[in-house]
Parts: C-alpha cells; sequence; structure tokens
C-alpha cells in the first residue's frame, strides 16, 4: 500500500493494508494497517515487538446514540511490527541472493509476532485500553 | 466471532483437543532429545512436568533446534537459504487468506 510524504519513518519501512478477501463481487474491506520495520540499523531497538500506532476501538454506542452495530464507528487501527531480521546483502548475508535469509527461530519470531499484528488489528471492542494487545503481558521467549 | 467467554473457552478447549495428538509426537521427540543430551528425565525438577517427558519450558527453543539439526541433518544456518523472507511473507499471506479469509496488500 502506498504511504504518503513523511508517512513512513524510514525508507525501508513496507507498508500494508489488511482487509477482508473480496468475496462476490464484493470489494475488499480494510480492516488496518501495519507497518513492516524489519531491518537493522543504528539507533534501532534490536528487539523484535509489535507496537499498536492507533487502536481499533469504536466509539461507544451511547455517545453515538446509535442502536445498529453497523453504525459504530470504528478506528481503522494502525500498527508497526519491528524485527531486527538480516538485510540483504548486508553484513552476514549471502551475497548471491537477492533476499534476506532467515533462520528458522527468525521466521518463528517474525510469525509470532505477525500474531500480535492480527490481535492488535482484528480486535473488536468499545474500549480503547482493552484493544488488541493491550492485555497481561505474556512471557515472550 | 467469539462474544462470550464461554464461546472463547470451547474455542480454546476444542484447539487443545485438536492440536493434542500432533503435540504429544513433538513432546516425544523432544523428549528424546533431551535424553540424548544427557537429561534426566526423573529429576526433582521434573515434578509437575508432562508424564516424564523431561521438558520444561525453558528448555523448548534448545530442543527443537537440536531435534531439527539430528532429524534434518542440518543446523540452523544450512536451513536459512530455504527461508527466503519474501518467500515466508507469501506463506502467511496464503495462511491469512485460508484460516481467517483475509488479504494483506
Amino acid at each position: 500500500m502506498r504511504a504518503v510524504p513523511g508517512e513512513l519513518w524510514h525508507a525501508s519501512v513496507r507498508k500494508l493494508c489488511l482487509g477482508t478477501l473480496p468475496r462476490n463481487g464484493r470489494p475488499s474491506t480494510p480492516l488496518g494497517l501495519l507497518y513492516l520495520d524489519l531491518e537493522p540499523r543504528a539507533g534501532k531497538t534490536s528487539h523484535p515487538a509489535l507496537y499498536t500506532l492507533r487502536a481499533g476501538a469504536s466509539a461507544a454506542r451511547a455517545s453515538l446514540g446509535a442502536h445498529d452495530d453497523a453504525l459504530l464507528l470504528r478506528h481503522l487501527p494502525a500498527a508497526a511490527l519491528v524485527c531486527d531480521l538480516p538485510v540483504p546483502n548486508g553484513p552476514g548475508a549471502e551475497p548471491s541472493t537477492g533476499d534476506a535469509l532467515l533462520r528458522p527461530r527468525m521466521l518463528e519470531t517474525l510469525y509470532h509476532e505477525l500474531g500480535h499484528a492480527l490481535h492488535a488489528l482484528l480486535a473488536r471492542t468499545q474500549c480503547q485500553h482493552f484493544a488488541g494487545v493491550r492485555t497481561a503481558l505474556e512471557f515472550v521467549i | 466471532m467469539e462474544s462470550c467467554p464461554d464461546q472463547v473457552c470451547a474455542a480454546l478447549r476444542g484447539l487443545s483437543e485438536a492440536l493434542r495428538p500432533r503435540a504429544r509426537v513433538e513432546l516425544a521427540t523432544l523428549s528424546a532429545t533431551f535424553r540424548r543430551l544427557g537429561g534426566d528425565v526423573h529429576s526433582d525438577l521434573d515434578r509437575g512436568a508432562v508424564s516424564g517427558a523431561g521438558v520444561r519450558p525453558w528448555d523448548l527453543a534448545y530442543l527443537i533446534e537440536q531435534s531439527r539439526a539430528s532429524i534434518l541433518g542440518a543446523d540452523e544456518a544450512e536451513l536459512s537459504q530455504y527461508l527466503e523472507l519474501g518467500r515466508c511473507l507469501e506463506g502467511i499471506q496464503m495462511v491469512f487468506a485460508r484460516a481467517f479469509g483475509l488479504q494483506v496488500s
């Protein structure tokens, strides 16, 4: 998905839109935005993490005077997935390949964080403080 | 969508039942690796762990790596040549589409 000028904090960050699959001629409905910041660089944390940038909470039914769930206004959630994966052709990478090569543990970490991303982007709640991954902290290995 | 705690608990129990047979097979593999590396399945620390398997949560990452290396005859660095980042992201997008009806664009 294209980013507007100034939206991305580094040239290597990718912006993705998570949405429903198009079905029966109906187009995809956007569900949330995901920024992938996967490559190491100076000054960046090396700890993999998923940060909620904007929680996907709906405005409270009472405050809208709405009686129909379809009328609830939902913030389009946004999250940043931050990792420390090897850069293609960077130190430690195979010089002949064009794409970063992951060790199994790195792949598990990436998929683990993507699980958090789904949690953050698919949550349906009216409580901002409980949206998505804003729950009790897990023990991450 | 799950709308009450009972539904969430039922979904989690169903998932647990469905995954248990495969998990048992994996546990047996990890337990064999644990014993091969000299682990004592009857140590005091083992009390409370799953049925004498000797495998505890903090051993998982190491035992998985050691098991994978001995089964595939390749270490983690060798396996990485099959795991290109772009392909791995394509793969997880297929899972998102099939399991959850989601697309990434």
